[in-house]
């Protein structure tokens, strides 16, 4: 009977000797990737309030029974909604998300490279003037500047 | 009587601004230049009434006026003269106010110093700039009135009214002084009392570029003369702009205590999109003055500037970057939202208009690809995906998803670090070639030639960078491109103070003829420069940062890197001059074993402050040029203050950020100067005591 006591008893501490010593360190880590649910745009490791304190004392509690970090970051996610995190977790809305500034950005390099067709037809059309050349004009920059340089105060 | 004189020069002034959009219109139309002037003397008056205006109410705050409940919701009699007058604009109501005295005081300026060299864009400019005022006038007088005052009314409610509801009395003036609820805590730093007015001296200057393009558009003066008008105002409004968002970051690392100064969070991303178009304005409208290119361009660029401008002070104070919905709720949210729709729309037609009669079209050809001008136009094709990718992550995902899938999102670091990253690094590349290219056509040859040294001290720093030690591929690759960018502007500068050398000028007066014969393009230099060395700064202290978070007894330490912090002390409940009460940690900094400071964390409470804003974290930091320490108390236990949790970050090269700022403010300072500023006189003399000093 006392052995099994004692065994109990080791069962019971060595899991708790063992245990995962989390650091606030590691706790940071995860909540530098998620926001404060309440306060607007705040970083969860940076929020001061006792509600966030809280929030950070959970995801101490979940990497102490061995939760991973996305694991941890969709709990939040399915209790506080996709504003808890930098990028949305729902696959549609995180390529919503991605994607577009993309798209965007390629829309203003079409807009600058149709600029520059624009520009390019245009002075092939004109075919009386001379070829391009890279001999400096009035308005050449580095002509400008030797002048400058040279030229007297 | 402050309220009275406050409220009727208000209601002066949307008479005053209405009239005078009225005279300038109808007369022009007409051909009356008496009406037209006497629309511009009301546009002048609108000044003078919106002085008297803001003046009672600041005269309101210092002699604390509690009945007025602006002075009672941001004012308290504990509070610091300085905050007392920097409380005109610590709230919604004061600072509309402020920002329609600032916006007719530009404009007064622009009328004044415009009305004889620019009298056929005048009569429309005016219009604009008084449209505009009546617009934030009216929210002022009509919604967030700052001179309303509490009374109590016979049935004993207290209201806060214009006019004095009948048969009620004033509210007994002590009752008042000691429920006064005071700043927001978060704005009693030196830094966040001047950020605002910086933003909005940036803000508002741009719509007098605004103004004058669209005065251009619609009287059919479309040369380059609005620009040549109104390029130092958009480079003060630049500058105004950049020193806010400067002020901006540094109150963010000061006060808000998570340990950086930019988080991309939408207020701040409001202010930095105007920047971004002003910015690609600033490089386009170059092309139009040296080649008469890019006239529409240039139009939908400072629509989209001042379009910017109203959308982020309509998005920042309207509850829309909160939610969607809580938006509507705000008194100012609809009609901000009517006027900035309806603006930007009146401009784009009228841009279209004059676009399909032909009158936009360019003066002069394209040349050759490999070109300034084409660089600039690459140039701007970043900055506009810049902002459109920043404008996604702020505000039009956030919105798109609560509209339309019914969700919340938050666009943060990551999202921003991935998109604005890679046109960070192509920003800095052209920055580094387009300054060695030629307007009209240059060849491969003559561009590498120009930028071989340049190149070449750019690889010999990353050599020695990478021999001290730092060996992650992208950081090389950042530092690298940032560099270059860099050396090109001190080459170059280099080469003609050199050039003048040679010629038997010594360095200091061949720096200063240099300055005086072309300040446009040696304040561009150091322009580049400051936002190079801005670049060196964010990249050493976002990617090179260490933090750690520890609890520590009395006597115990935490190490971080060769940097060790010891926990001596705790002054816990220190009362202040102000009435704030102050927790402080005393801790010891040592390096290498070494002590080097001591500094004291520490964590602010303002009793009867509001809701959610009672508390400031103050870091205690040791600055010097290689990093900050920078230290903040996050906790402690209550009771006797033994132990006590710190959070500590070491933040490279970060100085280099203020530092930078510094920079770009000096070159922006000296391309607004015009050439030869000063008189032949003192040229001289200062040319003799350059010599003398040598």
């Amino acid at each position: 009977m006392r052995k099994i006591g004692l065994i109990i008893v080791f069962l019971l501490i060595v899991p708790t000797i063992f245990a995962q010593q989390i650091t606030e360190d590691e706790v940071n880590q995860i909540a530098k990737r998620m926001y404060c649910p309440v306060c607007e745009n705040i970083p969860l490791d940076a929020c001061g309030t006792a509600a966030c304190a809280d929030w950070r004392y959970e995801i101490r509690l979940m990497m102490e029974q061995g939760f991973t970090e996305e694991q941890i970051r969709a709990d939040f996610v399915d209790r506080f909604g996709d504003r808890v995190v930098g990028t949305p977790q729902d696959p549609a809305l995180r390529a919503l998300s991605l994607v577009t500034p993309w798209l965007l950005g390629l829309i203003a390099l079409m807009v600058g490279l149709m600029t520059f067709w624009k520009w390019n037809k245009a002075a092939e059309t004109k075919i009386e003037k001379p070829a391009p050349s890279a001999t400096p004009d009035a308005n050449d920059y580095r002509s400008i500047l030797e002048k400058d340089l040279y030229g007297g105060s | 009587m402050l309220a009275e004189i406050g409220l009727v020069s208000l209601a002066f002034t949307l008479l005053a601004a209405l009239y005078s959009v009225g005279a300038c219109v109808y007369g022009q139309h007409k051909r009356l230049p008496h009406l037209i002037l006497s629309g511009r003397n009301a546009a002048l008056m609108t000044f003078v009434s919106l002085f008297i205006s803001t003046g009672a109410l600041e005269v309101a705050l210092l002699t604390e006026q509690y009945q007025i409940s602006y002075v009672w919701s941001v004012s308290n009699p504990s509070m610091q003269m300085f905050y007392r007058v920097t409380a005109l604009w610590g709230s919604q109501a004061g600072s509309l106010l402020f920002w329609a005295f600032l916006m007719s005081g530009f404009s007064a300026a622009a009328i004044w110093l415009n009305w004889n060299t620019n009298r056929r864009l005048m009569p429309y400019a005016i219009a604009y700039m008084m449209a505009v005022l009546a617009f934030f006038v009216a929210l002022s007088l009509f919604i967030e009135n700052p001179f309303t005052r509490y009374w109590i009314t016979p049935t004993g409610d207290v209201v806060d009214t214009i006019l004095i509801p009948a048969g009620a009395s004033m509210p007994r003036a002590d009752l008042l002084a000691s429920s006064a609820r005071g700043l927001n805590p978060l704005l009693r730093h030196f830094g966040m009392a001047i950020h605002p007015p910086l933003l909005y001296l940036g803000f508002v200057g741009f719509v007098i570029p605004f103004a004058f393009a669209m005065s251009a558009l619609a009287s059919g003066d479309l040369s380059s003369n609005w620009i040549k008008a109104t390029r130092r105002w958009t480079l003060t409004s630049w500058l105004f702009l950049s020193l806010g968002l400067l002020l901006g970051g540094r109150w963010a690392y000061d006060v808000l205590g998570w340990g950086g100064y930019w988080g991309w969070d939408p207020v701040e991303n409001a202010a930095f999109l105007p920047w971004l178009t002003g910015t690609a304005l600033l490089h386009s409208v170059m092309i139009q003055e040296k080649r008469g290119m890019l006239k529409l361009w240039n139009m939908f660029l400072i629509i989209g500037t001042f379009s910017a401008v109203i959308f982020g002070t309509f998005a920042t104070r309207s509850g829309l970057v909160e939610s969607v919905h809580s938006f509507a709720r705000s008194g100012i949210g609809i009609p901000m939202f009517l006027f900035w729709s309806g603006m930007t729309l009146v401009s784009v037609w009228l841009i279209l208009w004059r676009n399909r009669r032909g009158e936009l079209r360019d003066d002069n050809e394209f040349v050759n690809l490999l070109s300034r001008e084409s660089l600039f136009v690459l140039n701007n094709v970043v900055f506009m995906a810049l902002f459109l990718a920043i404008f996604w992550g702020s505000f039009g995902a956030p919105i798109i998803s609560e509209l339309f899938m019914d969700t919340e999102i938050t666009l943060g670091l990551e999202y921003f670090n991935r998109v604005t990253t890679p046109l960070f690094v192509v920003m800095y590349i052209l920055m580094g070639i387009a300054p060695l290219a030629a307007w009209g056509a240059t060849s491969l040859k003559r561009l590498g030639k120009a930028i071989l040294i340049p190149f070449a001290l750019t690889m010999v720093s990353l050599v020695g960078i990478a021999m001290a030690g730092m060996n992650s591929i992208g950081a090389l690759f950042g530092y690298g491109v940032v560099m270059l960018a860099g050396y090109v502007a001190l080459y170059e500068i280099y080469r003609a103070i050199a050039a003048r050398s040679r010629r038997g000028e010594n360095p200091l007066a061949a720096t200063f003829a240099l300055l005086q014969r072309s300040p446009r393009r040696y304040g561009g230099y150091l322009i580049h420069l400051g936002v190079t060395v801005i670049g060196i700064g964010v990249i050493g202290s976002t990617l090179y940062q260490q933090e750690t978070q520890r609890t520590l007894s009395v006597g115990e330490s935490l190490t971080i890197d060769n940097y060790e912090l010891r926990y001596d002390r705790f002054d816990g409940q220190q009362v202040s001059r102000d009435g704030r009460i102050m927790d402080i940690a005393n801790v010891t900094i040592l390096r290498d074993g070494r002590e080097i400071t001591q500094l004291r964390p520490r964590r602010d409470f303002f009793p009867g402050g509001q809701d959610g804003m009672n508390s400031m974290t103050i870091a205690g930091s040791h600055s010097t040029l290689e990093n900050d320490f920078y230290v903040l108390l996050v906790g402690w236990e209550p009771v006797n203050q033994n132990t006590v949790t710190f959070k500590v970050y070491i933040n490279p090269l970060i100085n280099l950020v203020w530092w930078g700022g510094i920079i770009l403010i000096l070159g922006t300072v000296i391309t607004s100067l015009p050439a030869n500023v000063m008189p032949e006189r003192v040229r001289k003399q200062m040319v003799v005591l350059a010599g003398a000093n040598a």
